[in-house]
This record gives structure tokens, sequence and C-alpha cells, in this order.
């Protein structure tokens, strides 16, 4: 009994202390989050002035607050992030000179990962030629991501080595992997991705050619068209697919003549994406071959050919009524289906 | 020189522009979501906004529509910013009545050129 109400005193007292705690720690943090945005916001005119003089950085050196560094840091990656031409060498040059380029590079050597990721990724941003080497070191990391990040930074400081090691990297990873390069590349923007592009198109390696076919459909590059309307007629599927995806992204209704033979491809995956970039092209030239599709083994293949036809408008539409009263089961029921979704507004 | 309204809901980017705008002598006035812009275009009619996309409230394309269909404010030429992942927006941004557009991350170099392009088109 004793032992009860023991029990029940202390669980009360731990609420009566946790509760507390709580409700200052919570308040600690918000005075700490309100000081460090009180600290950024008086760094900020010194830091903006470091564009017209890059080298005016006494008062980012001196007199600082235990943690200030850390927030003019944040403040010149950020700002770095969003300039580019002389602006982005002033602050390359403004990182230099602080010395935020030496510790980075220092991090890379970190025994936690994270932190030399943290690095990897920040010296892509302050581009500076001096962590060329250290970076090349990391391509090596045992980390994935780090070695993934190095190379990046590699990328962002437009050092031929570091495109070199991504291909290379492309060619030996999975998709998953070129996945996420391939999102990385593109948020580097025109100026990576123009001298990635020719380099992954001349390569025969299936993965980096994936990727080639990617980037060119998510960049909207009406100049690979050439290039990819001979990867239609690729041995390998996977390609053949992911061409006939990037060519309906693309939008160049140029496409449409040789998607219309992708439609008699081997591969369902690649007659049925065939089938919706048709669609998303809008030629009517295509109508007649659609119509076929719609008796189609595969039941995607139907819907999309169905519902390429619903977008090509007027005349699709006709032929879906034609096909929804058709003797054959299978086009009979696609049809019939597209038609209803359609008016439903599915 | 000109008085310019700079619609962006990052503070940072706002800084940055309205560090870069002054430094040249334009006189620079900020909003932080797209109605607050849409109000301050009607209520000051700058002689320029720069006018991000995505924003809170209204999105940039709304607030564009807006002003090219408003009689008070349909000549205020407007140059928009885009973020490199967004480039088909400056499509629909040019076809919606946008002057201009400018992509992040930009140069001031080239801030600078577009501004002035803008400037004297439609002084």
């Amino acid at each position: 009994m004793l032992e009860a109400i023991y029990t029940i005193i202390s669980l009360q007292l731990l609420i009566l202390a946790i509760v507390p705690y709580l409700v200052l720690r919570r308040w600690a943090v918000n005075l700490l989050e309100r000081c460090a945005e009180r600290r950024k916001h008086h760094f900020e005119p010194y830091v903006l002035n470091l564009l017209n003089d890059p080298t005016a950085i006494e008062p980012l050196e001196h007199r600082l607050f235990p943690g200030d560094r850390k927030f003019i840091k944040e403040l010149l990656l950020q700002l770095a992030a969003q300039l580019k031409g002389q602006d982005r060498c002033n602050m390359t040059t403004a990182f230099e000179k602080i010395g935020y380029v030496k510790n980075e590079m220092s991090a890379l050597l970190s025994r936690r990962w994270w932190r030399r990721l943290e690095a990897a990724i920040n010296l892509g941003t302050m581009q500076s030629q001096m962590a060329v080497a250290a970076l090349i070191d990391a391509v090596r990391d045992p980390v994935e991501d780090v070695r993934l990040a190095a190379v990046m930074a590699l990328g962002q400081l437009n050092e031929p080595r570091g495109l070199r090691l991504l291909i290379r990297i492309i060619e030996e990873g999975d998709r998953w992997t070129g996945s996420h390069i391939v999102e990385a590349l593109i948020s580097m923007g025109p100026e990576i991705t123009s001298k990635i592009i020719p380099r992954l198109e001349a390569t025969t390696n299936i993965n980096a050619r994936l990727l080639y076919v990617q980037i060119c459909g998510l960049l909207q590059i009406t100049e690979a068209l050439d290039s990819l309307f001979l990867l239609l007629r690729d041995p390998d599927k996977e390609t053949r697919i992911s061409v006939a995806k990037t060519l309906g992204q693309i939008g160049d209704v140029s496409a449409v003549e040789n998607l219309i033979i992708s439609l008699d491809d081997e591969s369902w995956e690649a007659r049925a994406q065939a089938a919706k970039a048709i669609g998303s092209l809008g030629d009517k030239q295509a109508v007649d071959k659609l119509k076929r599709a719609l008796s189609d083994e595969n039941w995607w293949v139907r819907h999309n050919a169905a519902d390429a036809l619903y977008r090509l408008g007027e005349e699709g539409i006709e032929a879906l009524h034609e096909t929804s009263c058709s003797e054959e089961k299978a086009p009979r029921a696609t049809a019939a289906q597209v038609l209803a979704e359609r008016a439903l507004g599915v | 020189m000109a008085r310019i309204l700079v619609a962006d809901d990052d503070p940072l980017s706002i800084k940055l522009l309205n560090f870069r705008l002054r430094s040249v002598g334009h006189e620079v006035i900020f909003a932080v979501n797209g109605g607050e812009a849409l109000e301050i275009a009607t209520r000051e009619k700058p002689d320029l906004v720069l006018l991000d996309i995505m924003m809170p409230v209204m999105n940039g394309f709304q607030v564009l529509r807006k002003l090219k269909s408003q009689e008070e404010t349909k000549n205020i030429p407007v140059l928009i910013l885009t973020s490199k992942v967004q480039e088909k927006d400056v499509v629909f941004g040019l076809e919606a009545g946008a002057e201009d557009y400018l992509t992040k991350p930009f140069s001031f170099a080239e801030l600078n050129a577009r501004v002035n392009r803008v400037l004297a088109s439609c002084s």
C-alpha cells in the first residue's frame, strides 16, 4: 500500500518537474532563435557590402560573439546561392579571406560523416578552387552521400576532373543514385548541365544514357530530338520507354511520327508510353493508329491510347464513340471507360 | 532614377535586390506576398515591378494577371523573377503580359541591364 502511494507521489512529482522543464526549454529555444536572428540581422549590411568590396571583411572577423561565425557563414552561403557572375566570385573571395574555405576543407576529414557531407555541400556553394584537391580526395569517402556531394561540388567548380568523376559514378551507380544526380544537376543550372549532357550523350553506358534521356525531358531540350529518335529504336527496353516519355515532355509535335512507330514496339510499356506521349503532343495524324492501339493485348496500352484519343479532340472522341459500339470486347470496354471517366471529370 | 516594387517572400532576396537597386540610385519599395504586392502596386504605381512567382496569398502569375487587367496598373512594366527549375513559367509569364524575366541566381550586371532595358522601353 505504502509502495503504491510512493509510486503515485513520485509520478506526480515527475510530471510536475517535466512540465516546467518543457516550458522553460521552449522559452530558451525561442530566445536563442531570436538572438540568432538579431545577430544575423546585425551582420547583413556587412555581408551585402562584400558584393562591392570582397576584401572588406574586417567587421566579420573581429569583435565577434560566440556563434557569430556560424551565422555569418550561413548568411554568406544563402547569399552566394542567389548570385552568379562577378557577384559570386566576390563571395568566393570573401569565403577564402575569412577562412571558411579552409574550415570546410578541414571538416572534410571529420569523423562524423554528416559533417563531411555538410562540408562538401558548402564547398560546392563556396566555389573556391582551393578546395579542389580536398574534394577529389572526398570522392573516395566511404559514405556514398559524401562521395556524391563531393562530385557535385566539383561540378559546381567547373572542374573537369569532377565532371569525369561524375560520369564515372553515373555509369557505375544504380538508378536511385542516378535520380539523385539528375535532381542535383538540374538544380545546378544550365552552366553545369550544358557540360554534362554532351558527355552523357556520347557514352554507351545504359545508366548514363538513361540519365541523358531523363535530363532532356526535364529540361525540354529540343536540340536532342534527333538523338532521341535514334534511341527510340534502342535494343534496351528501358531506354525506349524513357525516350517515349521524354518526347512527350519535350512537347515537339515533330516527334509524333516516330512515336506512332513505337505503338508497334514489342514492349507493352514502350507502347503505352508512346500512346501517352502522342496524347500530350496533340497531333491528329495519329488518330487512326491510336484507334488500332485500342485493340492492343495490354490494358495499359489500350487505356493510354483511348486517353490520347480523347485529348486529340473532336476526331479522337468520335473514334472513341465508334469503338464503344464495336463488337470487340476489350476495345469497346476501354473506349467506354475513358469516355465515362472524362464525362465525370476524372 | 526609378521607383521599383520588389515582390518576393524571401527576405534575403529582397535585401539583396534592395541593396543592388539602391546602389545605382533606384528607390525600392517591397512586398512579401502577392496580396501585398497588388495592393502596393495599385496604391503607389511604381515605375517597375520585380515579381517573384512563388509567393503566399497570391502567386506571381495571379498578381500579374490582376495588374494587367486593372486600368490603373496595366501599363506598369513587370519583370518576373523565376528560379532555374521553373523556366517553363517564363513563357507563361511573358504570355500573361510580363515585359521580361530574370532567372535566379542572377548577376548584378544582368539585373541592371534588364531593369534599364524595361524602363527605357516603357518610358
